[in-house]
C-alpha cells in the first residue's frame, strides 16, 4: 500500500503577511497536528514585522520563500509550489493556511479521512471558527448569490453547537484550510491572479466545480480563523484602505467570469442595479465610503471589458483541456452542475428585506424610551462614582440593568412584547384597553367617513388632476396662473406631492389619506409620546389605559376644533406630526451625544414639516427653544455651555430654513413675508378668539365646550400636588409661549390679492391642547395613586368617567358627523364648456367679474382646473396687475379695441358675469366690438367670448436659476437630513 | 440646630415660591391669549368714479294721443348741439329702412320739439349727453323718456278689455337685446313661456299687448329682465270709463328695483277710483303698511288695510274711498313699507281720467324734468335728514322764471305752485336726498311725473381683483 501511502502525502504551504501575532500559535498548532505533514513551505510576502524571522527559526532556512509587498495570494501559493518542486517534494495533498489561520491539531487528520471515505474529494476544507473567540462560526463552506454576496449559509455570529457537521458537497471553501489535490490545483491553473486577496477561493472552487470537481466542507476539522485583511486589521498593499471595494471587485469579477455566457448579460444588468440600491443603502445608514467603493467596484468592472473577456476565455481553455484530458483519461464527467451549489435566487431579496425590517425596526425604536435611558445613564453614572455603595446601587439598577438585558438594544416595546403563551387574538380580546382603542379608532374611522373619495369644501379647495400638476406647480418659477404670477408654491405641496405620488399619482388620495389618517397617526404617536412622558412622571410608567385615554383625546383635537370639518388641511396635519416632533424633541435629552444630534436631525425634518402645513408652529418652537435655553444656562449653566447639548436644538431650528428655502426665501425676496404666516387653504383664515383657543375651537365651529372642560380642570389641577407639579409647570409653560405666539402671530394683517386678511392661531390649537392634556394627565396619574392608596373605590372609578368624558363624547360627536363642509365636487357658476375649453390650455382663461357698479367689480381669472390646493396660496400672495385692472375698468365703462386687446394677450377666452350680474355691466360687454355673447347655463349668468383668441404661451415666464438652485439645496438638504436622521447601522458578522 | 431650620425654611420657601409661579402661569398664559386678534378681513367695497358722459340714449314711447304726438327735447347744460333722434321701427322682425334717422338740431337750453308718433330714440353726444331731457307731454297723458335699464317693474297692469296695457320694448342699440318677461298675479307667477327670451332686433321697438298673451281678469305686475344687450321698457295703460263709453290712457313710468320702502308723491285730486298694486318678487311673505304723507306728518290712519303678500303674487287693494278725504286734507302721496322689497304703483282714475303715480328714486344731488302745460306743483318729501332744496323753472326760450330755496324735513312734505309758463324745472338738493315728483292738473286731466337725478356723468365702477372660490 506505498501507493496508499503516497496519496496520503500532505505538503502545506503557509503564507504569511505582518502577522506575526498569530504566526505563533499558527506555527504551535502546526505543530500539534496529529496526522503527519510531509512538508511545510512558509511564503513571506514583505512582512514588515518579525514573521519571517519567526518562520525562519521553526521551520528552517530552505522552506521559507520570501517575496515582495506586491505579491498576491495566488503567486505565493505558485511560488511555495515552486519550493516543495525545488526541495523535491512532489505530496498528492497541498493544504493551505494563512498566518491568522490557526488549525486544530486533528484538523489535518479530519481533512484527510474524509477524503479517504470520499474518494472523489479533490478540494476539502475545514470548519472556520472566530479567532480568538474560538466559538463562533465564520463559515462551513461558501457560495456566492446572484448580487455577489459571499454566502456563508450561517446567521450572523452564530455559535458552533455542531449544528453544522454534516459533510457534504459545496460551491467553495475558504483557503484557509483548504486541502487541495496537487494535480487538481495545477490542472485548474492555481488561483486567479486578478483575485489578489479576496475571493480567489469562490472563484477557484467555481472553476473546480464547473471542471467536474468535488469540493467538500468537513466540518469535524475545525481552523480558527482571524479573517484579518477582511476585518481590516491587515492592511496590504493589495487591500489598501478599501477591503469593502476589493471584495466586492472580486465579487463582481467572478460572477462575470464564470457564468455562463447565456447569463451574462442578465448578470451585468442585475450587479448594475443592484449596486446601485446598494450604494442607496449604504447611503441611507450613512455608510459613504462602503457606497462610494461599490461604485468604484462596479466602475473598475466596466472598464476592463478585456480582462473580464480574456479571465473567461482563460477559463473556457481550460475547460476545454480539463475534458479532453478526462476523455483520455476515461473518467467520468461529473454530473453535477456548478449552478446547483450557487446561492438560491431568492437569496437577495430575503437579505434585502431584513435590512429594511432591520432599518425600519430600528427607526421607530430609535428614541424608545428617552426617560428609560436618562434613568439607566445617571445609574450607570451613580454606579461609577459610588463604588463604595455598590450594594445600594445595584439594588436600583437591578429592575432596569435586567430589562435592558433582556430586551434587545434597540427594542423596548416592552408594552408590546408579546406573552409567551397567548395568541395575538386572544390577548386582543382579553385587553380592554386595546378593545377600546380599537372600538375607539373605528368610531374616528366612521366620523371620518365624508372625506372618503373625492372631497373639497371650506377651505380645502379641490385636488388637481395629477400628482404631476402639484409638482409642477412646486417646482416652476413663473405660474400660468391669474395673470400671471412668480409667487413660490406653499412648501406644503412638495409633502403632498410626494403622498400623491406614492398613492399611484392621485392627488385625491393623498387628501384622503391625510384627512382620514391623520386622526390615527395622531392617536399612535400620543401614544408613544405619553407613554415616555409617563416614565417621567412615574418610573413604572403609566397605566395603559390612561395612556389610551389620554392618546385618543388628543387624536381628536383636530377634530372637535372645527379645523377637520372646515377642511384645514394644515391643522389637521399639525395635530397628527406634533406627538412624533415632540417625541423625537425629547431626544434632545438622551445621555448619548450621538443620539441628540440624531435628535437634532429628526426634530429638523419634522419641524420643517410642520412648518410648511402650520407656519406658526415654527415660532412655537423658536421660543420654546430659547425659553428652555434660558431656563438651561439659570439652571444647569454646564449642561447649556456642552456643545452637544445646546447645538442640536439650535441646528434642528436651521433645518427648518434649508428645507423650505424654495418657500421662504423669494417670499422674503418679494417682500411676501407675511404669506409665510398664512396656513395652508383658501383664504380667509379660520380666527380663533380667547374664548375659543382656551377650548381649542375655531371661531363658531366644533364640538361642545363642555368636552373640554375636564381637560382644563386637571391640567389646572396638576399644578397642585408637588409630584406632577414640576410636568405641569413645563406644560402650562408650553402653554403660555403658544398663546404668546398666537397672540404675536395674529397681531398683523397681511394684504392678500383684493384685500387683507389676520393670520390664524390654528395650527396652534394642537399644541397648546397637548399640552394642557399632557398636564392633565400628570395630574390625574398623581390623583389616581393617591387615591388607589386610600383604596377607595369610588375615586378610581370617578376619575376615569372624568378621564373618559373628552375622548368618548368627542368621538361620538365625530362619528356622528354631519359638521363637515365638504361635497364631492365644486359648485361653481361658470359653464362646463368653458371649464372643458380651460383645460386645454393655460392660455384659455376664464375671466370672471362678480359685483355692481355701485359696490365695484371684483375679478379674478379661472385657469386649468381652477384654483385647486396650493394655487389659492400662490394667487392671494400675487400683487395687483394694475395695468390690466385699469384695462378691465375701461372695458366695463367705456371699451375701446384696446381693452379687449388686453384680454387676449393675458391669455383670456372667457368674460363671465355670474348671477347676479349687473345689467348695467353686461350691457357694456354686450355692445362691446370684440365680444361676442356666449351661453350660460343659468339665464342670469352672463358670459362672452373674445374674438381675438390667445396664442399659446403668453403666460410664460422666465425660468429661475434661483428657483433651481433652491430646490437643489432642498432635495441635498433633503438627503442629508434623511441619511443623518437615519439610524446608525453597522454590519455585523 | 440653627442649619436644620433654615434649610427647612429655604425648602419651605422654594415651596411657596413654586407654588406661586405654578398659580401665576394660568394666568399669564390668560392675560397672553386675550392678545390673540381676530379681527375679520376688510373687503374694500369702493364705489363707482365718475367720468365724463359721453353718449346718452332716451327712448320716448309711442304717441298716446293727438297731444303727445310731439317729442320735447332739452338740454339744460347750456350747450346748444345737435342731437340724434333716431325713429325706431314698430316692426320687431326690422326692416332697416324703417328706421328714420332726424337730427334735432338743440339750441342751449331752449326747448326743441318734433312732431314724431313713432318710437323715437334721442341720443346726445359729447356735450350734448349730461343732463339731456325728453318727453311726450299732454294734459291727460305724459311720460319722460328712459335710459335703457337692466331690470324695470311696472306694478299695476291690466290684461282685460276694461283695463289693458301693453308693453313697449325699444332697444336703441344696432345689436339685438333679449329681455325675460315675469308676469305676476295674486295667486301667483303666471307660467307665459312665451315671454321668455324675447327678441328685439337693433333699433327697433316691439308691442306686447298683455291682454293677448296673459289674459286675466285680475291686476297684474309685470318685470322686464334685459338679459341680452339694452332695452328700454314703457307701459301704455287704458283703462275705460264712463261705463264702457270712453277710454283714458297714460304712462306707467317704470320702476328700477323694487325697495322695501317707497314713496309715492302726487295724488290728483277728485273722485273715482284709487288702486294700489304691489308685486312681490322675493320667496318670502311680506307685511305692508301704508302712510299718507301730508305737508305736516306722514302718518297711518286707523281704517286702512292692513296688507300681506304672498311671494311671487300681485296684489291690488281699492284705497279710493279711504284716500278720498285725506286728498281733502292735502294729503301729497303715499309712503309704502314692507318687510321686504316690493315694487308699488298706484293707478288713479279720477273724474274720467287715467293717472298713474309711480314710486320715486332718491335724489342727492341733481335733478330735472321737462313740465307740461298749464298749472302744476312739485312735490318734495322723504327726506333723509333736514336739508335743503334749490328749485329753478325756466320757460321755452331758456329764461329762468324762478329760483327758489326751500328746507325740507324728514315726516314732511313740500308742495311749491309752479309757474304755468314753466317747461323744466331743476331741482338741486343739499345736504340730504329727497324724492321728488311734479303733479300738473287741469281741467281736462291730471299728469304725474317723477323726478330723477340727472345723469351728468358717466359711473366708472371700480375694478379689483379678489381670489375667490370659482
Amino acid at each position: 500500500m506505498t501507493q496508499g501511502a503516497d496519496s496520503r502525502a500532505v505538503a502545506t504551504v503557509l503564507v504569511s503577511h505582518s502577522g506575526a501575532r498569530w504566526l505563533s500559535a499558527v506555527l504551535d498548532g502546526l505543530g500539534a497536528q496529529t496526522y503527519p505533514v510531509d512538508r511545510v513551505v512558509a511564503v513571506d510576502t514583505g512582512s514588515k514585522d518579525d514573521g519571517v524571522e519567526q518562520l525562519i527559526a521553526a521551520l528552517g532556512d530552505e522552506a521559507v520563500v520570501v517575496s515582495g509587498r506586491q505579491t498576491s495570494f495566488p503567486a505565493a501559493v505558485e511560488l511555495g509550489l515552486a519550493r516543495l518542486t525545488e526541495l523535491g517534494c512532489a505530496p498528492t495533498w497541498i493544504w493551505l493556511l494563512h498566518d491568522d489561520a490557526n488549525p486544530a491539531p486533528t484538523a489535518l487528520a479530519e481533512l484527510i479521512a474524509a477524503a479517504d471515505e470520499h474518494g472523489d474529494a479533490d478540494i476539502l476544507g475545514p470548519k472556520l471558527r472566530e479567532w480568538p473567540s474560538l466559538r463562533r462560526l465564520l463559515e462551513v463552506g461558501v457560495t456566492i448569490s446572484g448580487t455577489g454576496r459571499r454566502e456563508t449559509g450561517l446567521e450572523r455570529a452564530e455559535y458552533d453547537q455542531g449544528q453544522h457537521d454534516d459533510v457534504r458537497r459545496v460551491l467553495a471553501v475558504n483557503t484557509a484550510g483548504m486541502l487541495v489535490r496537487t494535480d487538481t490545483l495545477r490542472e485548474l491553473g492555481g488561483f486567479d491572479p486578478a483575485l489578489p486577496i479576496f475571493g480567489n477561493d469562490i472563484d477557484f472552487g467555481w472553476r473546480a466545480a464547473a471542471a467536474g470537481h468535488t469540493t467538500l466542507i468537513v466540518p469535524q476539522a475545525v481552523v480558527f480563523h482571524a479573517e484579518a485583511a477582511h476585518r481590516g486589521a491587515r492592511r496590504t498593499p493589495l487591500t489598501g484602505r478599501h477591503t469593502h471595494y476589493q471584495e466586492r471587485r472580486a465579487a463582481l469579477y467572478t460572477l462575470l467570469a464564470n457564468s455562463t455566457t447565456i447569463a451574462l448579460p442578465w448578470r451585468l444588468l442585475r450587479l448594475t442595479l443592484g449596486t446601485l440600491v446598494r450604494v442607496l443603502g449604504f447611503v441611507a445608514v450613512r455608510s459613504i465610503g462602503e457606497a462610494l467603493d461599490e461604485l468604484a467596484a462596479l466602475g473598475w468592472i466596466y472598464a476592463r471589458p478585456r480582462q473580464i473577456l480574456a479571465a473567461r476565455r482563460w477559463r473556457r481553455d481550460r475547460s476545454r483541456e480539463t475534458q479532453t484530458a478526462r476523455q483520455t483519461k476515461g473518467s467520468a464527467e461529473s454530473d453535477t452542475d456548478p449552478r446547483s451549489l450557487l446561492a438560491p435566487w431568492w437569496l437577495p431579496y430575503r437579505h434585502g428585506l431584513d435590512f429594511v425590517s432591520d432599518l425600519a425596526a430600528a427607526a421607530t425604536n430609535q428614541a424608545a424610551d428617552v426617560a428609560e435611558r436618562r434613568r439607566a445613564a445617571t445609574v450607570a453614572q451613580a454606579a461609577r462614582t459610588a463604588a463604595l455603595a455598590p450594594t445600594h446601587s445595584t439594588t436600583r439598577a437591578a429592575p432596569l440593568s435586567s430589562r435592558q438585558r433582556d430586551a434587545p438594544a434597540e427594542d423596548t416595546e416592552d408594552d408590546e412584547l408579546p406573552e409567551p403563551d397567548s395568541g395575538l387574538l386572544t390577548r386582543f380580546l382579553t385587553s380592554p384597553v386595546a378593545l377600546g382603542s380599537a372600538v375607539f379608532l373605528v368610531a374616528v374611522l366612521i366620523g371620518t367617513r365624508a372625506a372618503w373619495g373625492s372631497v373639497t369644501g371650506g377651505a380645502l379647495a379641490p385636488a388637481p388632476e395629477a400628482a404631476g400638476d402639484w409638482w409642477r406647480l412646486y417646482t416652476e418659477h413663473a405660474h400660468p396662473l391669474g395673470l400671471g404670477t412668480d409667487v413660490p408654491a406653499p412648501a406644503y405641496l412638495a409633502p403632498l406631492a410626494a403622498l400623491a405620488s406614492l398613492l399611484g399619482g392621485s392627488p385625491a388620495a393623498a387628501v384622503t389619506a391625510v384627512l382620514v389618517l391623520a386622526l390615527p397617526v395622531a392617536f399612535w404617536g400620543a401614544w408613544r409620546l405619553i407613554r415616555v412622558t409617563g416614565r417621567l412622571l412615574d418610573p413604572a410608567g403609566l397605566p395603559r389605559w390612561l395612556i389610551a385615554v389620554c392618546a385618543a383625546t388628543y387624536s381628536l383635537v383636530s377634530a372637535v376644533s372645527g379645523g377637520w370639518s372646515a377642511g384645514r388641511l394644515g391643522g389637521v396635519a399639525v395635530s397628527a406630526l406634533l406627538p412624533w416632533l415632540i417625541h423625537a424633541a425629547l431626544g434632545f435629552a438622551d445621555p448619548e451625544p450621538d443620539r441628540r444630534w440624531r435628535a437634532a436631525w429628526r426634530t429638523g425634518l419634522l419641524l420643517a414639516v410642520t412648518t410648511a402645513v402650520g407656519p406658526a408652529v415654527f415660532g412655537f418652537a423658536l421660543l420654546a427653544t430659547v425659553v428652555v435655553l434660558l431656563a438651561g444656562a439659570v439652571f444647569a449653566r454646564s449642561l447649556v455651555t456642552d456643545r452637544s447639548v445646546a447645538l442640536p436644538p439650535l441646528v434642528a431650528l436651521l433645518v427648518v430654513p434649508v428645507l423650505l428655502a424654495p418657500w421662504w426665501l423669494p417670499m422674503l425676496l418679494d417682500g411676501n413675508a407675511g404669506g409665510l404666516l398664512l396656513d395652508p387653504g383658501r383664504l380667509p383664515p379660520a380666527t380663533a378668539g380667547f374664548i375659543d383657543l382656551v377650548f381649542g375651537r375655531l371661531a363658531g365651529s366644533g364640538a361642545p365646550q363642555w368636552l373640554t372642560w375636564p381637560i382644563l380642570a386637571g391640567a389646572l389641577a396638576a399644578l397642585l400636588p408637588r409630584a406632577s407639579r414640576s410636568i405641569a409647570m413645563a406644560c402650562w409653560t408650553a402653554v403660555l409661549v403658544t398663546a404668546a405666539i398666537a397672540a404675536a402671530v395674529t397681531a398683523p394683517t397681511i394684504a392678500v390679492l383684493g384685500g387683507a386678511v389676520r393670520p390664524s392661531p390654528t395650527s396652534l390649537i394642537p399644541v397648546m391642547q397637548g399640552a394642557l392634556i399632557l398636564a392633565a394627565v400628570s395630574g390625574l396619574s398623581v390623583l389616581l395613586r393617591a387615591v388607589l392608596l386610600r383604596s377607595s373605590r369610588l375615586g378610581p372609578v370617578l376619575l376615569a368617567v372624568l378621564a373618559l368624558v373628552a375622548p368618548v363624547g368627542g368621538a361620538m360627536w365625530f362619528a356622528a358627523g354631519g359638521h363637515d363642509e365638504f361635497a364631492d365636487t365644486e359648485v361653481s357658476d361658470i359653464p362646463a364648456y368653458m371649464k372643458q375649453s380651460g383645460r386645454l390650455g393655460p392660455e384659455r382663461g376664464v375671466l370672471i367679474v362678480r359685483g355692481d357698479v355701485d359696490t365695484g367689480l371684483d375679478y379674478q381669472v379661472r385657469r386649468g382646473d381652477g384654483a385647486t390646493i396650493g394655487v389659492d396660496e400662490v394667487l392671494a400672495m400675487t400683487s395687483e396687475n394694475t395695468e390690466f385692472s385699469v384695462a378691465l375698468q375701461g372695458l366695463v365703462s367705456r371699451p375701446t379695441p384696446e381693452s379687449v386687446g388686453a384680454l387676449s394677450s393675458r391669455g383670456i377666452e372667457y368674460v363671465v358675469l355670474p348671477a347676479p350680474a349687473d345689467g348695467r355691466v353686461a350691457a357694456q360687454l354686450d355692445a362691446t366690438v370684440g365680444l361676442s355673447q356666449a351661453s350660460a347655463e343659468d339665464r342670469s349668468t352672463r358670459a362672452w367670448v373674445v374674438d381675438e383668441p390667445a396664442s399659446t404661451g403668453v403666460l410664460d415666464g422666465p425660468g429661475s436659476w434661483l428657483r433651481m438652485l433652491l430646490l437643489i439645496v432642498q432635495g441635498l438638504g433633503l438627503l442629508v437630513v434623511l441619511v443623518l436622521s437615519a439610524p446608525t447601522w453597522r454590519e455585523r458578522r | 440646630m440653627t442649619t436644620p431650620s433654615r434649610a427647612s425654611r429655604t425648602t419651605s420657601g422654594r415651596r411657596v415660591g413654586q407654588l406661586l409661579v405654578a398659580a401665576a402661569l394660568p394666568l399669564v398664559t390668560a392675560a397672553a391669549l386675550l392678545g390673540v386678534r381676530t379681527g375679520a378681513p376688510t373687503v374694500p367695497t369702493d364705489g363707482p368714479s365718475l367720468t365724463e358722459l359721453t353718449r346718452v340714449s332716451l327712448a320716448c314711447p309711442a304717441a298716446a294721443d293727438e297731444a303727445t304726438r310731439t317729442v320735447s327735447v332739452l338740454s339744460p347744460t347750456g350747450q346748444g348741439g345737435v342731437i340724434n333722434a333716431t325713429v325706431v321701427s314698430t316692426d320687431a322682425r326690422s326692416d332697416p329702412k324703417a328706421i328714420d334717422p332726424r337730427a334735432l338740431d338743440l339750441k342751449a337750453d331752449r326747448l326743441t320739439t318734433a312732431r314724431i308718433a313713432n318710437p323715437v330714440v334721442v341720443t346726445g353726444r359729447d356735450e350734448m349727453a349730461p343732463g339731456l331731457l325728453a318727453a311726450r307731454l299732454g294734459e291727460r297723458a305724459g311720460v319722460g323718456c328712459t335710459a335703457p335699464q337692466p331690470q324695470a317693474w311696472f306694478p299695476g297692469v291690466g290684461a282685460r278689455p276694461a283695463h289693458g296695457s301693453s308693453l313697449l320694448l325699444t332697444n336703441p342699440d344696432p345689436g339685438p337685446a333679449i329681455a325675460d318677461i315675469t308676469v305676476q298675479a295674486p295667486s301667483g307667477t303666471v307660467d307665459a313661456p312665451s315671454l321668455r327670451g324675447i327678441r328685439v332686433a337693433g333699433n327697433t321697438s316691439t308691442t306686447i299687448d298683455l291682454a293677448e298673451v296673459v289674459p286675466r281678469r285680475t291686476e297684474l305686475s309685470v318685470q322686464v329682465e334685459v338679459s341680452r344687450g339694452r332695452l328700454t321698457g314703457a307701459v301704455l295703460d287704458r283703462v275705460e270709463v264712463d261705463a264702457g263709453k270712453s277710454s283714458s290712457a297714460d304712462w306707467l313710468a317704470p320702476l328700477a328695483e323694487p325697495a322695501e320702502s317707497s314713496l309715492l308723491l302726487g295724488l290728483p285730486t277728485g273722485s273715482g277710483s284709487r288702486r294700489l298694486t304691489l308685486a312681490n318678487p322675493g320667496t318670502d311673505e311680506t307685511t305692508v303698511e301704508i302712510s299718507i304723507v301730508s305737508p305736516q306728518s306722514v302718518f297711518t290712519p286707523r281704517d286702512f288695510p292692513e296688507i300681506s303678500l304672498p311671494p311671487g303674487a300681485s296684489r291690488s287693494v281699492e284705497l279710493g274711498a279711504l284716500l278720498a278725504p285725506q286728498i281733502e286734507a292735502g294729503a301729497t302721496g303715499l309712503l309704502v313699507e314692507t318687510s321686504h322689497p316690493v315694487a308699488v304703483a298706484l293707478r288713479s282714475t279720477v273724474d274720467g281720467d287715467l293717472t298713474h303715480t309711480a314710486t320715486l328714486p332718491a335724489i342727492t344731488g341733481e335733478a330735472s324734468a321737462l313740465l307740461p302745460r298749464g298749472s302744476k306743483e312739485l312735490i318734495l318729501a322723504g327726506a333723509e335728514r333736514p336739508g335743503v332744496a334749490v328749485v329753478r323753472t325756466r320757460d321755452a326760450a331758456g329764461r329762468t322764471l324762478e329760483r327758489r330755496r326751500v328746507e325740507i324735513d324728514p315726516d314732511s312734505s313740500v308742495t311749491l305752485g309752479l309757474p304755468k309758463a314753466a317747461v323744466s324745472v331743476a331741482l338741486e338738493v343739499q345736504r340730504t336726498s329727497v324724492r321728488a315728483a311734479v303733479l300738473a292738473e287741469s281741467g281736462r286731466g291730471a299728469v304725474v311725473l317723477g323726478l330723477a337725478e340727472s345723469m351728468l356723468q358717466g359711473l366708472v365702477p371700480a375694478v379689483r381683483p379678489n381670489q375667490g372660490s370659482s
